[in-house]
């Protein structure tokens, strides 16, 4: 599969660029860091899904179902998985009545990354500051390696599967 | 600072209890005050905007002292917890303000 390393790859980036420079740290290289660390926890939630739901994928049909993926529906998925009690869309119903704290670190996370990469890309007076970004990197260092510790709880399972089909939850027949 | 699209109780609740939990004398010592604004994220969801003022000195202690920076994580994540259990529309986003 190609870039199979890449939310590694991103990782490593961005904790090079929130550290880059030794003093005063420059705009710049906090912004980049914080978009990069968004794309590394953005590419690496499509790559465990779809080793998840699709592990003998060829990989041309790899990289057809990578572009299923979309931010908005991720991000909904995230503000939903942030909570304690999930709650299946546009209902009350409940999906996980008690959801595992360290998917629900997870999911914070993405919803945070996700509109700090737009202030990041998009804000023109937007100021960052090197230990919040920091913080957002170390968080995403330990969520990649307790990762293979909770993918294979019901919890995790619902949210990946939530990240491709979230709106199907809901339906009744 | 409520925001006219919400159920006024939905924002109620939440404003009351950022003003308990973002009160001087609840806030870490490095932490020299805090606000929040009703507003917004980039798709137009209700979110709420917490600021936590630091000075440039405590910023540069955070950065390089890594216990430091992990109790500033803990505070952080018991905050959005609390906020998140109001379960109200506003999702939260915490964010670090250098002031000097």
């Amino acid at each position: 599969m190609s870039a199979q390393k890449l939310p590694e790859h991103l990782l490593e980036q961005a904790k090079h660029l929130a550290r880059r420079e030794r003093t005063r740290p420059r705009q710049a290289s906090l912004r980049r860091a914080i978009s990069t660390a968004y794309y590394a926890l953005f590419h690496f939630l499509i790559r465990e899904t779809l080793r998840q739901l699709g592990p003998n994928l060829g990989q041309e049909n790899y990289n057809r179902a990578y572009r299923w993926f979309d931010h908005g529906t991720m991000r909904s998925v995230a503000k939903a998985f942030s909570q304690e009690v999930v709650r299946i869309p546009n209902s009350k119903e409940v999906l996980i009545p008690a959801n595992d704290s360290r998917i629900q670190f997870i999911a914070q996370h993405f919803a945070d990354l996700q509109e700090l990469r737009h202030l990041a890309d998009y804000g023109s007076s937007a100021v960052f500051a090197r230990p919040d970004t920091i913080e957002y990197i170390d968080f995403l260092d330990s969520a990649f390696r307790i990762w293979p510790a909770v993918k294979k709880s019901p919890e995790a399972n619902a949210f990946l599967l939530s990240l491709l089909l979230w709106e199907r939850w809901g339906k009744q027949r | 600072m409520s925001t006219p699209t919400q159920p006024a109780t939905d924002t109620e609740e939440l404003e009351s209890a950022l003003r308990q939990l973002l009160a001087k004398e609840r806030l870490p010592d490095y932490i020299q005050s805090a606000r929040y604004e009703l507003s917004t994220d980039h798709y137009g969801d209700p979110m709420v905007r917490i600021y936590l003022d630091v000075t440039p000195e405590n910023a540069l202690i955070l950065e390089k002292d890594k216990a430091k920076l992990s109790k500033y994580s803990e505070y952080k994540q018991r905050l959005r917890s609390q906020v998140l259990k109001l379960e109200t529309d506003y999702f939260p986003l915490i964010r670090m303000v250098e002031t000097p």
